[in-house]
């Protein structure tokens, strides 16, 4: 759809939209260039929120199984389940983080490449990256030792 | 006092060789349901009953979930299937990121 609507910005009027982009080609040709380079990327984009939003999908029903688990073997499970609605919280927001940089590059391509189109779009990766990389330090820092503490637990 | 009978109430001779109330066929002897007969419909009944419990037993919970994390018979073992299963999504998780070249605007024409 929005590869339509870009497409469009390259007849008649491109002409006009260009002329108030800052740093943006006066060619037509080049525009067509970089709404197909942007489309690949929105592609290959879309590829990897799809992986990563099965991860999460399968991140969350491990550990759901897991409590499940040791709710039934009697062991507390207070922790763990204030693990669970964390790791969803932060799922979420990492989901949320993918969906909104699909839509900024795909925003992108109506600029036909202007310098800073993408800009907004790196804005929502660095986004997408710290709270992947916060993920991973609450994994070590709580996720981690809660299931060391429930391992220790069972063991003695 | 003196009652008197009137023609309407008066039973005449035909409903007396006549009555009015049909007799039911199955109300005679040789018609009844036999004791077997009985039975076997009991017999079919709860064998019914039981079919469509165990349907219920069998199918009404849905699609099983298949288990993410193998059972190992301890908790000990679960835990330890589980950090293996967690650690392969959180890295997966990290490894699919995208990178900063994938927006970089200079290679959008190359």
């Amino acid at each position: 759809m929005w590869g339509v609507a870009a497409a469009a910005g390259c007849g008649s009027g491109w002409a006009t939209a260009q002329a108030s982009l800052p740093g943006a080609s006066a060619q037509p040709g080049r525009c067509v260039a970089v709404q197909a380079a942007i489309t690949q990327r929105v592609g290959t984009l879309g590829q990897q929120q799809a992986t990563a939003n099965a991860a999460l999908q399968r991140l969350d029903a491990r550990l759901t199984d897991l409590v499940g688990r040791a709710d039934a073997r009697g062991y507390d499970i207070g922790r763990l389940q204030a693990d669970q609605t964390e790791l969803e919280h932060r799922a979420a927001a990492i989901k949320d983080d993918y969906a909104a940089l699909l839509t900024a590059t795909k925003a992108a391509a109506a600029q036909c490449g202007a310098t800073g189109s993408l800009a907004p779009a790196r804005a929502k990766l660095a986004r997408l990256r710290a709270d992947v990389a916060a993920l991973q330090t609450w994994r070590q820092a709580s996720l981690a030792v809660d299931l060391q503490t429930l391992s220790k637990a069972s063991s003695s | 006092m003196t009652h008197h009978r009137t023609a309407a109430t008066r039973p005449t001779a035909a409903d007396v060789l006549e009555p009015s109330a049909p007799v039911s066929h199955s109300a005679h002897p040789r018609h009844r349901p036999h004791k077997h007969h009985r039975a076997l419909t009991w017999v079919v009944a709860l064998l019914s009953s039981a079919l469509i419990v165990a349907l219920v037993l069998a199918f009404g919970s849905g699609p099983s979930v298949p288990h993410l994390v193998a059972p190992s018979g301890s908790m000990a073992g679960d835990i330890k299937a589980a950090n293996l299963g967690l650690g392969q999504d959180f890295d997966q998780l990290s490894a699919g990121l995208p990178t900063n070249d994938q927006l970089n605007e200079a290679s959008l024409t190359q």
